[in-house]
């Protein structure tokens, strides 16, 4: 019945440590991200009011 | 291309320290690097804390403040050019973060050219995203390696989930690297000459 406690336990405990690196490892994920700046926004929203 | 200029992947600039150059301090880490669609412009730099447990930081760096950029850092003046108030931030929050990384890139004659797995930057005093890697689609690589870098206008069209590009394109495309800033000139001289 111990045995099978502490286990489950360290069974639990893995799954979160493992939970804890693979959500850490995709707050970290980086990338190449492209923007539209907001003046170039502007511009292209009052180019389309004229047209 | 001038030899003051640089030609990389922004995935080799992803994860590299932020350096500061008044007392040589590691500070944070590049997470995203960041362009602008209307001229192609490297704007600046999301950053991660350091270290394994640092998480996604809210202040970012701009262009514009940093002082060198090269394989193996990103240099800035003080800790002071890190911001959090940025207009770039604001621009980034804007964009929902888009990532090109994992886009389709298309011609404008409807051609699926394929999935872009990494962006050319040419780091030069005004730092431009001058092509992408891409990889899965019709463009066959030259020496069959499944990879190519395909050269890009000076100005870019993102059309919902896909990257567009001109047709003419195809007839630029390289596998090297190297000797893809010439393929970039080429490129936009044809089509300086054709419109």
């Amino acid at each position: 019945m111990e045995v099978a406690v502490i286990v489950a336990v360290v069974v639990v405990l893995a799954l979160v440590v493992l939970l804890a690196v693979l959500v850490q490892r995709r707050r970290r994920a980086g990338g190449v991200i492209s923007v539209e700046t907001r003046s170039r926004a502007r511009e292209r929203r009052g180019t389309g009011r004229r047209t | 291309m001038s030899p003051r200029q640089l030609l990389l992947r922004a995935s080799d600039l992803i994860g590299r320290p932020v350096v500061t150059i008044d007392e040589g301090e590691d500070v944070a880490e590049v997470k995203d690097v960041v362009y602008g669609t209307a001229d192609a412009a490297v704007l600046g730099f999301t950053l991660n804390r350091r270290g394994f447990l640092g998480g996604p930081m809210r202040e970012v760096v701009a262009w514009s403040d940093a002082a060198a950029v090269g394989r193996h850092a990103v240099m800035i003046a003080t800790a002071g050019a890190i911001t959090a108030n940025d207009d770039l931030l604001q621009d980034v929050r804007a964009s929902r973060r888009r990532n090109v990384l994992g886009s389709d890139v298309i011609t404008d004659a409807g051609q699926r050219l394929g999935k872009v797995t990494d962006v050319v930057v040419l780091v030069d005093e005004r730092p431009e995203v001058v092509g992408y890697e891409i990889t899965g689609g019709d463009v066959l690589s030259p020496r069959g390696s499944g990879r190519v870098f395909v050269p890009l206008p000076d100005t870019l069209a993102v059309s919902g989930e896909a990257l567009m590009v001109p047709a003419a394109v195809s007839d630029f495309v390289t596998d090297d690297l190297a000797g893809f800033g010439a393929a970039v000139e080429r490129f936009r001289q044809h089509l300086g000459t054709t419109s």
